[in-house]
Parts: structure tokens; C-alpha cells; sequence
């Protein structure tokens, strides 16, 4: 872990980097592509691209001029008085003071204005005969009031020819030539900018939330915050912000561009970051999950669920219950009883209902009659059906009560318990046939096996010449004694596995059982140079198990540990205790390799091919599973490379160990 | 000494008439429970080995008729495994039983058991005494004045250990001793994990008072629980021995 974060701490920072550089070029895109657009429309607006230069150099002009003609005016009414009480009387009264201030504007606003009311009468001239560079005309409403009544103002302006370097027109003017050569220019520039933009931007978008050597895409931390909050809190950004640049717009005052320029460079990595975590949310499905909507609904969803299982469940299942629990002809005449009710408080509001009840009455009776009598086949079949799950194969159902359908399916309820009982029967004489064939089997073989091993035996006393036949007799002794452990074993099998074995369970104390089985083994272990390591954790573990089948099955476990345990090792033989069951763990190091699965050595007459010919019939591990199971228990087989494990369970039993 | 084997395999007959004879006894043959009791009529019998499932008349109903006129020991051969059979057996009259397919030298070991039992107890039983010093579970004696332990009458030696444990359980039969309780009360100490060697030397006990020390008949185990020396009815000839 620590290593590969190391590794990966390099990779990260320059995917970071190029992440990072991406998000500026697209930042600084964004903004250059933003700027020649709006530059272009308005350029445009001003006829940079229909008209001649001096035409659109008069355009500006005019639009400058009357923009500023009209604020000088404004401004200067606006000092004379307070435009809020500015009314009809009071435009006529100031109108006098207007001149001295007109005057005093010309030395910001290089214009000269001569103003006029509507009937042409000249209210105020700042014009002394200047040299003009530029005239034209224009008006402003200063007051427009409820009785239809308006003050309006006629604005002849001129501008004054000037110096060079003196003015803003002058300026202006370099300013037009400048921008009027390259107006193609800012086509492109908007145009290329705008492009590499919305390359840059599906570059970020497709990289938003991936990181280096991970295949999928992850949140971060800003990815975490609900979608909808986040949207909201764009959307109250992105408000003030139109709004300060309508302002902006309107009134062009440099208080109010420093920040509105500020705000747009935050704004447009902002908006980037926006796209990039709805991209990232996107990709990881969380875009409508992760929102506070959704978490509310879900609470809402929980709360109605809680309900529901808690306490709309229980009543309605109380309810379904009590009337599960009614004998269908009892729902059968409540539904009729209902629905009778019903058509009966109809029939009350017909006017002539005399004869109309008579017939309704009549046809309800006949109706209810037979309903409740089909109704009680019903549940005479269902007590039938009932009968026959219950493994009641004897219950027949009364097949000349029944009429039609009923009937028919009566007959094949009837002859479904029939089948059902044959093959019960049948089942039952072929596992009693199989018992006695082994059985009897067995006590076949078993003959002519006696007749064998005392003849081999007797053959044994003979005095031979040969030394081979001495040791062709020695084989023979040995496989018949093989054939009858066999053979035992095969015939205990099929007893355990078919549970035909008579169980005297009685109070047995593990430990004793443990220190008694040990006891039996010690000369075999130490004869097969192995030493038993007995570890009692919990003494006083009582079970409840007959002594004698649990002998054999640990008989059967210890002489497997015996026969295949690798010599010069430890047998470790452990007792726990835990959640009333008492486990017996038997561990030991196999002598060949256990190349097969574990099950496999449980299978009959499955084993390990290394020791498919050494002693034994290859039962015994199958033998001592059937009996711990008919005994209640569990019996386990584990192979970790050469450790062979085998562990019983048992449930413990509650009494007090008996003496 | 006189012993009738009855079995209907002729060739196990003609086995055991073999190993019978050459040990010094003389054998009878029968081929079915009828024909058992003819010679049972006729010849005087010291033992009979007897097969379960035979024709004509098996041998639980042969028995059951034997035992109406005498006590001669029975040893039932049997193919039937089940301890049900061999406690039916026994209950019915017979001494002793060997499960078939057996080995040779077990059976003579029980046809030898059997017949020192029935001379010593049917004709001498009194040269053994009524002492109350003596002790005796089914074949197995013990005389704790001359510390001499036979078993059928043949002296068997033990370690003063296995004397002393023999001794107590013998006191004691048909009691289960936990093999705790037992060190406490022979050895006289606190165990402390030395359960083991109580089994242990109750295994070699076994060895040496049982036939079949896999299959004991007096000195049993009692899994889980401890160890016991089966109780008997008081010996009598003829009796069930163990159950």
C-alpha cells in the first residue's frame, strides 16, 4: 500500500499539473473568446463591418456624442437639484441655473451643448463659436408625469475641433483606426479562441474525476457537495454577477468595471470547475443521488417504510389472519350478507319496490342457498387437501356429496393419496429389501469367509517344503483377514448410513473420553513413533453420545492416524468449547502426499491412490462420519498441504455430568 | 472331552473337528439343531459349538430345548454381528459366542475358557473355597489372601498396579469409576492429569484377563464415563455369564 502511493505520488503531481495548466488555458480561453464575441456584436452594431471607415467613424461619433450630450445634461440637472423632487414647476425654475453648470461640465465632458425646450425656445448655450469637429442633435425626457404631462429637452451638441493628444476624441480616433484594421482580426481571434476553447473544454470534461492507474472515475472532495446546492449556489453567482455587468453596461462607470472584471476571472474558472464536476458526478451515477432532493425523498421513503412494516403490517395482517382463519362457508356468507345489504339498501330507493323486493328476495335466497352449498364442498376439498399434507393418507374424501367439478376433483384428491400411499409403501419395502440384502448378504459371505480363514489357517500348521509356499500362505492369510475387516466395515457402513443402528445415548464427558481413546492408542502411537499432544481447553465438555459408536468413530480416526501419520511427528489432539458445541479438532502430518480433495477422502471407497494398498477398506473415514452424524454431530475434514485435520462437533449437553 | 459341533457349512465342521482334534479333544458333528440334540442324547457332552442359522432347526430353538435337560456350555458361532443377537443368545442359555468369520486360535481360546470353567466349578467348585477373601467376576478369580488372580483357573500375572486396580473394581462390580476416581482410590493421590496411565493399564489388564481384549466380556469401557467390571449373577454352571 505505502509503496504504491509512492510510486504513484510522481504520476499524480504531473497529471495534476496538466490538469491544472488545461483549466487555465481554458480559463484565459474562455475569457479572450468571451471578449472578442461581445467585441464583435458590438462592432458590428456600429457598422465596422458594412460601412466605409468614416462612415462608421461617424456612427461612433454620433453614439459618443449623444451618450455624453445626454449625461452632461442629466448630471447637470441632476447638480442643480434633487432629481427625486424634481417636478413640473421646478424643470422651469432650475432651467436657470443649468447654464453656469453646462459650463463647468465642458471642462470634463468636451462637449458644448445649446439646449432647448419643445417649442424651440433656447433654454441654455455653452457654444461660443469654437471650431467644430462634430455637430448633431439629440433629446432627453427629463420628467414625464401622471397628467400626461412631459418635459422634454432638445440637445444641439457639437464637439469641439482639437489639439492633437488633447481630448478623448482624439484618442478615440486612434483608437477607431486601430480597431476598424483589425476588425477581421478579432473575428479570428474570437473564432480560434473559441474553437480551441470547446476542444480544451471536452478535453477537461472527459479527464473530470479520472486519476492516473485507476480505470474508473472517483469523486473528489468538492464532487461530495449535494448537486442542487451546488447548482444553487452557481445560480446566485452567475444572478449578481448579469446583474453588475448590466450595470456595467448601462452606465460604463470605471467603479464598476475593475470588479466586474475581477468577477468574470474568477468566474470563468469557476464555471469550468462547475462543468467538471458534473461531468465527474456524471460518470460516477451520483449527479441525481448526490443531491439534498434526493435525500429527503429517501427520508421520506424510510419514515413510510417504517410505517408500513411497523404499523400498518401488523394490523393488516391481524386482520388477514382472523379472516384467513374463518371456515370459507363463514366468508362465503358474509361476502352474501355484505352484497345483499348492499343491492337490498338500493332496492329501498326504487319507488315501486313491493314487487321488486318480493322477486329480489326470492332470487337472493336460491342464490345464497347454493353459493353456501358449494361453498361447503369447497371446504370439504380442503379439508381433503389439508389432510393430505398433513401425510394423513387414509383421509378419502366423500366423493357422492360432490356435484360436477367437485366431484371430479374429489376423485383426484383421492387417487393423489393413493399414489402418494403406493408409493410410500413402496419406498419403505425396497429400504426394508435393501437392510435385509445386506444383512443377508453379509451373513452369506461371512460362511464361506469362516471356511477360508480356518483352512488358510490349518494349511498354516501344515509342514512344507517350499519356503514360497510358506509365504504364498502368509499372503493369503493376510488378504483374507483383509476381506473380513472389509466386509465388517461394509455392513457397519450401510447400518450408519441408513441409521439402522440402535443409539444408547447417555451423558459422556469428553475429556475422560479423550484420556480413555488415548489410552487405548499409546502403544500403537508410540509403536508407529508418534506422539500424541492433547490439549484440553474447556474440561467437563458433556455431550450427549453413545459411548460405543463414538468409540468406533474415534477407533476409526485414531487408527487412520496411526496408519497414515508421518513418523517422528506430533498428533495434536484439541477440546474447545464454544456457542454449546464442543469441537474436537484431530491434527496431524501425513506420511504421503494427499493429492485429492478433502470430500474425496469421505467418499466410500475413495482414498488417496498411495494408499489404495495398504491395509484397510478405505470405510473408515466414511464409517466415523455416518455415525457422529446419526449421533447429532458434525464431522469435518480439512487438508492443508500435508496437515490433516479432522474436527467433530457436538451440541453440549445442559444436565450435570453423571458420575 | 467331548465337544459336538454343529453347523450346517460341512467344511467349517470338518475345520473345526481338525483344530479340536489335534488340541485332544474328541468331536461329534451335527449338521442342524435336531440332529445336535440326537447326539446330545445319546453321547455324553462336555461342550457344544453351535451355529445360529441352520436348517430344519436353528440354533436358539435347539438350545432353548437343551437347556431344558442340561447345563452343558454353549458357545454360539454366528454370522449376525448385532448385539441384540449375542444378548439373545446369552439370555437364552448360552455361555459364550464367537461372530463369525473368527480366527482359529479365539475359538479354541473360548471352547478352553469354557471347559476349565465347567470341570472346575461343575466338579471341583469347592477347592477354590468360600473364602470372603475371594473375589470372582465370570471367569475371572481373585484370591486377595495369596494375591493370586486366575482367570478359568490358570494363574495370570500381574503388576501390583494392575492387582491393586483389578482388586477394586472387583470389590466393586458394575460401578463406573471415572478414570480420576479411580487413581484417587488405588493410587491413593490426586491425579493431575495423570488419567492416562489409568487407561493405560486398564488396556493391559484387558490383555491379559480377556480372550478378545478388543471385545471385552467382564472388564469393560465405559466411553466417556470411566471404566467398570461387569456384574454377574452368581456363578453358577450353565449361567448367562455376561450381558
Amino acid at each position: 500500500m505505502k509503496e504504491s502511493v509512492s510510486r504513484k505520488h510522481p504520476v499524480l503531481s504531473t497529471y495534476g499539473m496538466v490538469k491544472g495548466l488545461c483549466l487555465f488555458l481554458g480559463c484565459l480561453l474562455l475569457i479572450v473568446a468571451l471578449f472578442s464575441i461581445t467585441s464583435v456584436i458590438l462592432l458590428a452594431e456600429f457598422g465596422f463591418y458594412t460601412g466605409t471607415f468614416e462612415a462608421t467613424q461617424k456612427e461612433v461619433y454620433t453614439h459618443m456624442g449623444k451618450t455624453m450630450a445626454e449625461q452632461t445634461l442629466r448630471e447637470s440637472y441632476e447638480k442643480v437639484c434633487d432629481p427625486s423632487d424634481l417636478t413640473f414647476q421646478d424643470i422651469e425654475l432650475y432651467d436657470r441655473r443649468i447654464n453656469a453648470e453646462l459650463l463647468r461640465q465642458f471642462s470634463t465632458k468636451n462637449v458644448l451643448l445649446t439646449v432647448s425646450d419643445s417649442g424651440g425656445f433656447i433654454i441654455s448655450s455653452t457654444y461660443r463659436g469654437e471650431a467644430v469637429q462634430y455637430e448633431g442633435e439629440t433629446s432627453i425626457v427629463l420628467y414625464e408625469g401622471p397628467d400626461n404631462k412631459r418635459v422634454e429637452r432638445f440637445i444641439h451638441f457639437i464637439i469641439p475641433a482639437e489639439k492633437e493628444g488633447a481630448g478623448i476624441f482624439y484618442v478615440l480616433d486612434l483608437w477607431l483606426a486601430q480597431v476598424y484594421g483589425q476588425r477581421f482580426a478579432l473575428i479570428a481571434i474570437g473564432f480560434i479562441s473559441f474553437v480551441l476553447f470547446c476542444i480544451l473544454f471536452a478535453v477537461l470534461l472527459r479527464i473530470a474525476g479520472h486519476h492516473p492507474d485507476e480505470k474508473e472515475a472517483r469523486l473528489s472532495v468538492f464532487d461530495h457537495m449535494p448537486t442542487d446546492v451546488m447548482i444553487a449556489l452557481y445560480a446566485v453567482f452567475t444572478y449578481f454577477l448579469i446583474r453588475l455587468l448590466l450595470r456595467v453596461f448601462e452606465s460604463w462607470d470605471p467603479v464598476l468595471i475593475v470588479p466586474a472584471a475581477l468577477l468574470i476571472l474568477v468566474f470563468s474558472p469557476l464555471i469550468l470547475l462547475f462543468c467538471m464536476s458534473f461531468a465527474t458526478r456524471c460518470k460516477c451515477r451520483v449527479l441525481l443521488k448526490n443531491t439534498l432532493l434526493f435525500y429527503f425523498l429517501k427520508g421520506i421513503w424510510r419514515v413510510l417504510c417504517w410505517i408500513w412494516t411497523h404499523a400498518l403490517c401488523p394490523v393488516g395482517r391481524t386482520f388477514h389472519q382472523v379472516i384467513a382463519g374463518l371456515p370459507i362457508v363463514w366468508k362465503t356468507a358474509m361476502i352474501l350478507f355484505v352484497i345483499s345489504f348492499g343491492e337490498f339498501m338500493a332496492l329501498w330507493f326504487v319507488p315501486t319496490r313491493t314487487k321488486l323486493l318480493l322477486y329480489w328476495l326470492i332470487e337472493s335466497i336460491v342464490f345464497a342457498v347454493a353459493l353456501l352449498f358449494f361453498a361447503l364442498l369447497m371446504h370439504r376439498l380442503k379439508a381433503g387437501g389439508e389432510a393430505l399434507v398433513k401425510g394423513d393418507l387414509n383421509h378419502k374424501i366423500d366423493e357422492k356429496q360432490m356435484v360436477g367439478d367437485f366431484r371430479t376433483h374429489a376423485r383426484h384428491l383421492n387417487n393423489i393419496s393413493q399414489g402418494i400411499s403406493h408409493a410410500v409403501e413402496e419406498r419403505m419395502r425396497s429400504e426394508h429389501f435393501r437392510t435385509e440384502l445386506i444383512s443377508n448378504v453379509s451373513h452369506d459371505i461371512k460362511t464361506p469367509l469362516t471356511t477360508i480363514i480356518s483352512y488358510i489357517n490349518l494349511l498354516q500348521q501344515e509342514k512344507f517344503e517350499s519356503e514360497a509356499a510358506k509365504k504364498y500362505l502368509d499372503t493369503l492369510d493376510r488378504q483374507s483377514i483383509r476381506l473380513k475387516k472389509l466386509m465388517e466395515d461394509l455392513l457397519e457402513v450401510s447400518k450408519a448410513s441408513t441409521g439402522n443402528l440402535a443409539i444408547l445415548p447417555a451423558a459422556c464427558e469428553l475429556d475422560v473420553f479423550l484420556s480413555q481413546a488415548l489410552g487405548e492408542y499409546e502403544d500403537r502411537m508410540e509403536k508407529a513413533n508418534l506422539s500424541p499432544v492433547l490439549h484440553i481447553a474447556s474440561p467437563s465438555c458433556v455431550i450427549l453420545a453413545d459411548g460405543q459408536l463414538l468409540w468406533r468413530v474415534f477407533d476409526n480416526l485414531l487408527s487412520n492416524v496411526v496408519k497414515y501419520a508421518a513418523p517422528g511427528t506430533r498428533v495434536y489432539l484439541d477440546l474447545t468449547q464454544q456457542n454449546g458445541r464442543a469441537t474436537l479438532l484431530f491434527r496431524n502430518i501425513s506420511k504421503e502426499e494427499l493429492n485429492i480433495p478433502a470430500q474425496d477422502l469421505l467418499e466410500r471407497f475413495v482414498r488417496g491412490d498411495r494408499s489404495r494398498h495398504t491395509e484397510g477398506s478405505g470405510l473408515g473415514l466414511s464409517i466415523a462420519q455416518s455415525l457422529t452424524e446419526l449421533m447429532g454431530g458434525e464431522l469435518s475434514l480439512d487438508i492443508d498441504g500435508d496437515l490433516f485435520k479432522v474436527s467433530l462437533t457436538f451440541p453440549l449437553h445442559d444436565a450435570e455430568p453423571s458420575a | 472331552m467331548n465337544i459336538l459341533i454343529c453347523d450346517d457349512e460341512r467344511d467349517i465342521v470338518a475345520a473345526l473337528e481338525i483344530y479340536l482334534r489335534t488340541e485332544g479333544y474328541t468331536t461329534f458333528c451335527a449338521y442342524n439343531g435336531r440332529e445336535a440334540l440326537d447326539i446330545l442324547a445319546r453321547e455324553e457332552v462336555h461342550l457344544l459349538l453351535m451355529d445360529i442359522m441352520m436348517p430344519v432347526m436353528d440354533g436358539i430353538s435347539a438350545m432353548t430345548e437343551l437347556r431344558k435337560t442340561s447345563n452343558v456350555p454353549v458357545i454360539l458361532l454366528t454370522a449376525k454381528s448385532e448385539e441384540t443377537d449375542m444378548v439373545l443368545g446369552l439370555n437364552l442359555g448360552a455361555d459364550d459366542y464367537v461372530t463369525k468369520p473368527f480366527r482359529p486360535v479365539e475359538l479354541l481360546a473360548r471352547v478352553r475358557s469354557q471347559l476349565r470353567r465347567f470341570t472346575r466349578l461343575g466338579g471341583t467348585a469347592s477347592d477354590i473355597g468360600s473364602d470372603d477373601t475371594l473375589l470372582q467376576v465370570g471367569n475371572i478369580c481373585m484370591n486377595d489372601k495369596k494375591k493370586v488372580v486366575s482367570v478359568d483357573g490358570e494363574p495370570v500375572s500381574l503388576t501390583p498396579t494392575e492387582y491393586d486396580i483389578l482388586r477394586f473394581l472387583m470389590q466393586h462390580p458394575g460401578e463406573v469409576f471415572s478414570p480420576k476416581e479411580l487413581y484417587r482410590r488405588v493410587w491413593g493421590d490426586n491425579p493431575f492429569g495423570a488419567e492416562n496411565t489409568v487407561a493405560v493399564h486398564i488396556r493391559h489388564l484387558r490383555e491379559k484377563l480377556e480372550i478378545t481384549p478388543s471385545e471385552p466380556r467382564f472388564l469393560k469401557v465405559v466411553w466417556g464415563q470411566g471404566y467398570k467390571m461387569e456384574q454377574t449373577a452368581t456363578p453358577k454352571k450353565g449361567d448367562a455369564s455376561a450381558q
